[in-house]
């Protein structure tokens, strides 16, 4: 689609530039396929892992050929504004212009030869699925009343620093409740940008704090939460999610018990076969961090090939080896930064009351034998 | 005469080579080329205007030469709607950009300012009161230390399990050393990191697990929020500011690889705020640890007052806040703060209106 504001200049050209530009174009075209843009008729994009990372301006459009003056005085900015735009230029069968930043969808960009516009662009949404919050941890509706943590798990990589805004938990009156979640910079977020970690405000959780004696605990005990996301995060390309989400929480009481493996149900397969060994937790654990804290080992401390999958709203693992197993002593060796929904972990409590006179374990793993018959 | 002539020779390529030698020198180890820089959570500068880049998203720290020009005169930095000209200057609109850190170059007093995209793209930036300016990170003198390899390695030496980093919550430079505290997303734990610099192949990193009570009741491990390290009493002294706002001491010289080091709380800061940046000023002749904070106005201690406040892990911390603090009114939702010079702060601070504002104050008026 034709801009209105655009006038292309013309120039002649040699064939062999000619023939450069469509390929260039093809090429771009190509990689473009799957996106669309609105632009005067040349101006093409230039994509790369989805994002609108370039601008090309083909020769023609441009009103004098000199590379020196092109790169001096061709500049890129936003319609309404007087700001050129930062970023790295080069003059290659036209104005190829690389912003610092991918340009935003849906935005008006206006090319200038000095103070003259020689053509206009914008880019619109990619043309693909788009993102769904997949799941909340913990996935139990009871949780404890000192709950730590919150876990968003998103299908597609998404927008940083929308949690302040996105993410409301709501009082059984139906009032949104303030400070209740750590406001971090930057956010928690896994490394591809999936899983979001939300804290609720520590220093409200920890007894004795000046925020917990101001302003109470997050949480009542034996209360009833509703935590609600709209509709409209958008992912890394800008696309939104297009359903709200709710989930209901039930807070119980105080829970200061460490996770302890000794005191975990174990059902132990029986030799030759592949049977999973399961593991009961007695109460829901965090969920990325079972995932990566429990292992099987031999008597002589090596670990057996398998696999760790979590079950019943992780209350229960189950570890599957590679191989069948055979007849002997194993251990099952649990990190001790393993952490219940109230971040305790195998060491220590969330907080300790120094009173109580234990002082916290050391220890970086705990180890509870079994034998395979 | 021909030997006149080679002798006059090699002498020319003797002050030749003299001449360009300083070129040749690479006392920090750098390579050079185009770091792939994931993401700026945290900025510091160190010796030579050498900047230091955390990367949250590889968790690595990278450091650059800016080759900055030496100037003793800072120019006062007063921008209005800093945000707003940001993105222009990016081709986005200010709610698709986030401002992750800034720092000024004690070198050349130049403000870097970081900046993410909202897809995650970060930029980094010179900001006066008359331009912003694209810093290069293309072809570049740099190296990189990435963390968690480091201390994976660390563990295999028996020094204690990888603590994985996954966001830098803050970085500086003091003494020879990178500090970096990080946070991860998913135990509730600290991690705070010395490398020495110019980074080795060997690095001796600490990773430490840190304790702070409350009350003297409850004692409790918690994230490092943002640190600076500064001298108390003519000891250095790691100065915290936690997740759960207090403010906590911890002796540098007991922050050992693998040690539990309690430290001592001598300020709480207050509740829903997150104490953004620390840094230390003199304003007539008496030192002050000043405190961007998002929820409250600017807070400044005395460091005379953190000194004669002895309190113990055993005792409740009197009053509101332990250690007395001055609160500077006009100074609220600071979102950064760094010392411009020896006599001036540069702020970033978000206006009744929503609008980010760039102003320079003397330490006189705080």
């Amino acid at each position: 689609m034709l801009s209105p504001t655009g006038s292309g200049i013309s120039h002649s050209r040699s064939r062999l530039c000619i023939l450069y530009n469509l390929l260039f174009f093809v090429c771009t075209g190509i990689l473009s396929c799957r996106n669309h843009s609105t632009a005067n008729k040349g101006i093409a994009i230039g994509w790369k892992d989805g994002q609108p990372v370039s601008v090309a301006v083909p020769e023609q459009m441009l009103p004098v050929s000199n590379t020196d003056s092109l790169l001096a005085y061709t500049k890129l900015r936003l319609e309404y504004s007087n700001t050129d735009i930062l970023g790295s230029a080069a003059v290659k069968n036209g104005w190829v212009f690389s912003p610092l930043v991918p340009f935003t969808q849906g935005q008006v960009y206006r090319v200038f030869y000095k103070q003259t516009g020689i053509g206009s662009f914008t880019v619109t949404p990619a043309d693909t699925a788009k993102p769904e919050l997949a799941r909340v941890y913990p996935e139990t509706d009871t949780v404890p009343v000192n709950l730590l943590k919150i876990y968003l798990q998103f299908s597609q990589p998404m927008q940083e620093n929308r949690s302040a805004d996105m993410v409301k938990l709501i009082d059984n009156g139906g009032d949104t409740m303030k400070q209740v979640f750590l406001d971090l910079q930057p956010e928690l977020w896994n490394k591809d940008r999936t899983v979001l970690t939300l804290w609720l405000d520590p220093g409200r959780i920890k007894r004795a704090l000046q925020p917990n004696e101001r302003l109470g605990a997050p949480l009542a005990e034996k209360a009833r939460y509703t935590l609600y996301i709209p509709a409209g995060w958008k992912n890394t390309h800008g696309l939104a999610i297009g359903q709200s989400y709710r989930k209901t929480l039930v807070t119980g009481g105080r829970d200061s018990l460490l996770p302890d493996p000794m005191q975990w149900q174990l059902s132990v397969p029986a030799a030759g076969t592949s049977a999973a060994l399961s593991i009961g937790l007695n109460k829901t654990l965090d969920h990325f961090l079972l995932q990566e804290s429990i292992s099987i080992q031999t008597a002589d401390g090596k670990k057996i090939p398998g696999s760790i999958k979590t079950g019943d709203k992780d209350r229960q693992v189950r570890f599957i080896p590679a191989q069948p197993w055979q007849a002997g002593s194993y251990s099952l060796v649990v990190d001790a930064k393993l952490e219940d929904l109230a971040g305790n972990n195998l060491n220590r409590p969330f907080d300790r009351d120094m009173k109580s006179g234990k002082a916290p374990a050391r220890q970086e793993w705990y180890r509870r034998d079994f034998r395979i018959y | 005469m021909t030997k006149k002539y080679i002798y006059a020779g090699l002498l020319l390529a003797g002050i030749a080579l003299s001449a360009t030698r300083p070129f040749f020198t690479n006392p920090y180890g750098f390579v050079k080329g185009t770091p792939q820089i994931g993401s700026i959570s945290a900025l510091g500068f160190g010796q030579d205007g050498i900047l230091f880049i955390g990367d949250s998203k590889n968790a690595a720290v990278y450091a650059v030469e800016t080759r900055d020009a030496k100037n003793d005169q800072a120019a006062d930095i007063a921008v209005t709607g800093i945000d707003q000209k940001i993105a222009e200057a990016l081709g986005t609109q200010k709610q698709n950009i986030t401002i992750t850190d800034m720092a000024v170059n004690p070198v050349s007093k130049k403000l870097y300012v970081a900046v993410q995209h909202a897809d995650g793209t970060p930029a980094l930036l010179t900001v006066s009161s008359r331009s912003i300016e694209p810093v290069v990170l293309k072809d570049i003198h740099f190296s990189r230390i990435v963390l968690n390899d480091a201390v994976a390695e660390d563990a295999k030496g028996g020094r204690g399990r990888p603590l994985r980093m996954s966001a830098i919550s803050d970085l500086s430079f003091a003494n020879g050393k990178v500090y970096v505290s990080g946070l991860s997303n998913k135990e509730f734990s600290s991690t705070f990191r010395s490398i020495p610099f110019p980074f080795g192949d060997k690095q001796e990193q600490a990773s430490l697990e840190m304790y702070h009570a409350s009350h003297g009741r409850y004692e409790t491990t918690s994230p490092i929020r943002s640190f600076t390290i500064s001298k108390v009493n003519g000891k250095d002294y790691l100065i915290a500011s936690y997740t759960c706002t207090p403010l906590v001491l911890f002796p540098l010289d007991e922050l050992k690889a693998g040690t539990h080091v309690k430290g001592r709380t001598v300020a709480e800061m207050g509740a829903g705020n997150t104490p953004i940046d620390l840094t230390t000023i003199t304003k007539n002749g008496q030192s002050y640890l000043i405190m961007g904070n998002t929820a409250r106005p600017v807070s400044e201690l005395n460091y005379q007052t953190i000194a004669a406040f002895e309190g113990t892990l055993t005792e409740r911390v009197a009053g509101k806040a332990g250690t007395p603090f001055n609160e500077v009114a006009s100074l609220t939702k600071v979102l950064q703060l760094d010392k411009l010079d020896n006599g001036k702060v540069v702020i970033m601070q978000k206006k009744d209106n929503g609008d980010i504002d760039v102003l320079t104050a003397a330490n006189e008026t705080l």
